[in-house]
């Protein structure tokens, strides 16, 4: 390293980390040190064998785990030169927690011996499929954060199902899932230690031809580096460094992002110094949050899972950084292509109504689908409709009213931002509404009228849509940082989640009932409600329908033609925090509905902004009544949340229109900056 | 239509109800009593299945206070009471009585519910003389929920209600979470003194691999002096007759073990 590159930044940032862990260290270990060395004639002494059997590996592991963690993600940013991957962000965690999830449910003796395997085994799967999703897009940093983000959510979502369905069986997921440092021998920290050792071999061979890819791919090519296999060689070793950890002390949130961040930050510049100070930040981190959690919960009865602290502690840090980071490539949509907003497509005007009576009597046909309870199925008759129907009424209008709202503010934002793969559930803005009903069940539990909970929800859309919106503001709607934004919001969701199910919290109960978008409580005003909310803010948003036409050639483009262009966002903003607090209490946060809606409106041919905006209200109304119909049926008796049931099935139809139609998320490099 | 709680206590009073939430998990988890026969599968207790319910016409809907939110659809189908099994600021023991009075009384057992209750009463007085004679220790109960961490019962749960009307004494003084449980590292058994470590199957399957690799584990007190062993499953949840069934368990067991 040479002396302009080290700086005082580094060594500050190094010193501040490494007095915090020595001032904790010391806090923590000084009493049972003290003893220990004193010795103890006592035959057995309790406090020894805690230090030497417990805190000192957990220490240990703590260190070796935030390395590993931090390497993997300084790998992933190099090759896949993206500033903001890391283990959570492709994928990586996410797969190997679901594929946990599933042996744990499915094959509980695979856990026995082969815990690692299926771990690995489950990373490698999801990470994978984000990689051959954005590979089309030479990893273009936006397409491989979005793909991976999906991915994560639908695994999350998939593990949900699992616990919804086999509850009882996976209360050690949660813990798993939050991330505990919990030691009793030294022989998790040697096994490891072995695993690390050997994947750092491996990794100081590949130091230079890794560097070298950092000069662009041609570049590399020509001195002489295999681009593609070296690349495919090094997400395997970060995989491997991620998952080793995962699966020995579970799902450490944001540490293998913050890491080499935090490396960034302090101006390590080359590969084999990034790595370095990557893995020395990562572990000091990690120890530092572990030590305090200890101090801390040292003998509350609550208990505190380290990983699930990360997560907290880092989604907003992340948030602080991001403005921070150098080399955070920015990209615009751009102004033509698949976006088109002006052709407009007269013939299908007329055909409209048609189509909209059409599908309407389809949906009501729906409700007449059912099962009955020897679980054949059935198409109700005439003497059991009134009956059946007072049940599936209030269900469908409800998920079809929450799903056209979504998909309407979907297509708002998705114009507004200029942003194809902007929607409520993304950007956050549903994740901040359960995030205001968890927060409120903490200050007042006795709160539990509907009301409030609405309030709550209203509340918490609207802040969380605040933070994007000054985000937004500061960086001009780039895409990617109003997706990090969501990404954040949503990964602290689900930590708080986690942690009070692996505590056995009460509340964790209603909150995964909320997460999972049961319209199990739907009454027939609460549909009607969503229905009309759907239409009148449909009318409210087709009022600006000039500006949805005129945004998405971005905030130049719109000042030059008079489109006040900051007001036209901020109101749709707004509109969309509305939405998002009427229908994600209903559906939950995770449909997905908001997001493909649009794009399947797309699909169908070029619309005006009004057409769109219709169109994909019906489409996510509909989508959502089908949705509610298979969650009904399709795994009786038990009936499954129908915000869960939409996101399974949009899920892959998701991934494929990003695999196909990879030109939706070009806004990577070269295409702006 | 009940929660496990409540409808283990309707069939100990001889009703069988019409249906049971997750009927299908019963076995695993409560064992004893059986589930009877006929019993329908209502499906999740999160996300009820209510045309199921209202298409088997039931007389009464018993639901526990974490349905509370659904009370007001299930009342359509049929008078709805809710019954907590669970009320932190009351003893269990006590509380659970009381809920096997107000179902007897829903019911028309109560002649039944008299008798059985004596009976489960005396069953208890037994098992506790039985103990008296032993030289009896502090007693952990705990159910292992990974190789890392256990549950341990403390406060206000079942096992440790069943422990001190077996005039047993917890060997877990810590304060514990809102079901009476808490969940903590197995390093925390460490401080621990002379204790019989008990803990409730389901156990999970890596658990002994990585108990033999613990030198910690190895060198527990409880562990040396081989003080330590599992019971067949209870339902920590559950009612009266879990509480028996944990006693009928626990008595030969710890007969068994201490002198």
């Amino acid at each position: 390293m040479t002396a302009s590159e080290a700086g005082k930044t580094p060594m500050l940032l190094l010193g501040a980390a490494l007095l915090a862990a020595a001032v904790l260290s010391a806090i923590y270990f000084a009493a049972p040190v003290g003893a220990a060395l004193a010795g103890s004639t006592a035959v057995y002494d309790a406090e020894r064998l805690l230090l030497v059997y417990s805190s000192l590996p957990r220490a240990t592991i703590a260190l070796l785990g935030g390395a590993g963690l931090a390497l993997s993600g300084a790998i992933l940013q190099q090759v896949l030169r993206n500033p903001i991957a890391s283990p959570e962000t492709v994928g990586i965690s996410a797969g190997a927690r679901l594929a946990l999830a599933i042996s744990s449910a499915f094959f509980p003796s695979l856990l026995g011996f082969g815990r690692d395997l299926v771990a690995f085994a489950g990373a490698a799967i999801s990470t994978g499929i984000v990689l051959l999703v954005s590979r089309r897009r030479q990893y273009s940093p936006l397409s491989l954060i979005i793909t991976g983000l999906l991915v994560s959510m639908y695994c999350g979502a998939l593990a949900t199902v699992l616990v919804l369905v086999k509850d009882r069986y996976l209360v050690s997921l949660f813990i798993w899932g939050s991330g505990s440092l919990s030691q009793l021998s030294w022989q998790p920290t040697l096994d490891l230690t072995l695993r690390l050792g050997v994947a750092s071999t491996v990794l100081a061979l590949l130091v230079r031809p890794l560097s070298l890819m950092e000069l662009g791919d041609d570049t590399a090519r020509g001195l002489g580096v295999p681009v593609e296999r070296m690349r495919v060689i090094a997400v395997a070793l970060a995989v491997i460094l991620a998952a080793s950890v995962t699966s020995a002390v579970g799902m450490i949130g944001f540490v293998g992002l913050a890491g080499p961040a935090i490396a960034r930050l302090s101006g390590a510049r080359r590969f084999s110094t990034r790595l370095l100070y990557s893995a020395v930040f990562g572990a000091l981190l990690l120890l530092i949050t572990d030590l305090a959690v200890l101090i801390v919960a040292a003998e509350s009865a609550a208990f505190l899972p380290t990983g699930a602290v990360t997560a907290i502690l880092g989604s907003p840090l992340l948030l602080l950084l991001l403005p921070r980071l150098r080399g955070v490539v920015s990209g615009r949509l751009p102004g033509d292509g698949t976006m088109s907003t002006l052709e407009q497509r007269r013939t299908s005007e007329r055909f409209l109504p048609c189509v909209v009576a059409t599908v309407m009597l389809l949906t009501g046909l729906l409700l007449l689908v059912g099962r009955l309870p020897d679980g054949a199925w059935s198409l109700a008759h005439w003497a059991s409709l009134e009956q059946v129907l007072s049940w599936r009424v209030p269900r469908l209008l409800c998920a079809a009213g929450a799903g056209g709202l979504l998909a309407m503010a979907g297509f708002v934002l998705q114009r507004v931002s200029a942003n194809p793969m902007a929607s409520p559930e993304v950007m956050g803005v549903s994740a901040g509404a359960i995030l205001g009903v968890a927060v409120t069940s903490f200050l007042f539990p006795a709160m539990t009228s509907p009301l409030g909970i609405y309030g709550a929800a209203a509340l918490g859309a609207l802040i969380a849509l605040l933070c994007v919106m000054a985000f937004a503001v500061r960086s001009s709607f780039t895409p990617e940082r109003l997706l990090l934004a969501g990404i954040a919001l949503t990964a602290l969701v689900d930590a708080v989640i986690g942690l009070l199910t692996a505590t056995g919290d009460p509340r964790a109960v209603m909150l995964l009932s909320w997460l999972s978008g049961s319209t199990n409580g739907a009454s027939l005003s609460l549909g009607l409600i969503a229905i009309i909310a759907m239409v009148a803010l449909s009318a409210l948003a087709l009022l600006g329908s000039r500006w949805l036409t005129i945004l998405p050639m971005g905030v130049v483009t719109a000042r030059s033609i008079g489109v006040p262009a900051v007001m036209a966002q901020s109101l749709y903003l707004l509109l969309v925090a509305l939405v998002a607090a009427i229908a994600t209490p209903i559906i939950g946060p995770l449909s997905f509905i908001g997001l493909v809606a649009p794009h399947f409106v797309h699909a169908l041919g070029n619309f005006t902004a009004q057409q769109g905006l219709l169109l994909s209200a019906g489409v996510g109304a509909v989508t959502m009544a089908v949705a509610d119909t298979l969650a009904r049926t399709i795994a009786f008796p038990l009936q499954l949340p129908t915000g869960l049931m939409s996101m399974l099935v949009l899920g892959p139809f998701l991934v494929y229109l990003m695999a196909r139609r990879v030109d939706y998320t070009d806004v990577g490099r070269g295409a702006g900056g | 239509m009940l929660d496990w709680a409540l409808a283990e206590t309707l069939v100990a009073l001889g009703h069988i109800p019409a249906g049971v939430v997750a009927a299908s998990d019963w076995s695993r988890f409560v064992v004893d009593p059986p589930l009877p026969e006929p019993v329908a599968d209502l499906g999740l207790q999160q996300e009820l299945n209510f045309e199921l319910i209202a298409s088997m016409r039931p007389d009464l809907i018993l639901i526990s206070p974490f349905l509370e939110r659904l009370e007001p659809q299930l009342k359509r189908i049929a008078p709805t009471r809710n019954l907590s099994v669970y009320d932190p600021g009351e003893a269990v023991l006590a509380r659970r009585i009381q809920i096997v009075k107000e179902l007897a009384a829903l019911v028309g057992a109560t002649a039944r519910a008299q008798t059985w209750l004596a009976q489960v009463e005396a069953e208890l007085q037994r098992g506790s003389e039985r103990l008296a004679r032993l030289q009896k220790r502090p007693v952990v109960m705990a159910s292992f929920v990974d190789n890392r961490h256990v549950r341990v019962y403390g406060g206000n749960s079942l096992y440790a209600e069943v422990l001190t009307r077996l005039g047993l004494r917890n060997g877990w003084t810590h304060e514990v979470g809102y079901f009476g449980f808490s969940t903590v590292g197995i390093e925390r058994l460490a401080r621990l003194g002379d204790i019989e470590f008990i803990a409730v199957e389901p156990v999970p399957v890596d658990i002994a691999r990585a108990l033999g690799q613990s030198p910690l584990w190895q060198q527990l007190p409880f562990v040396q002096r081989k003080q330590h062993g599992t019971i067949a499953p209870v339902f920590m949840y559950g009612g009266i007759p879990s509480a028996r069934r944990m006693a009928s368990l626990l008595t030969p067991y710890l007969e068994s073990r201490w002198t």
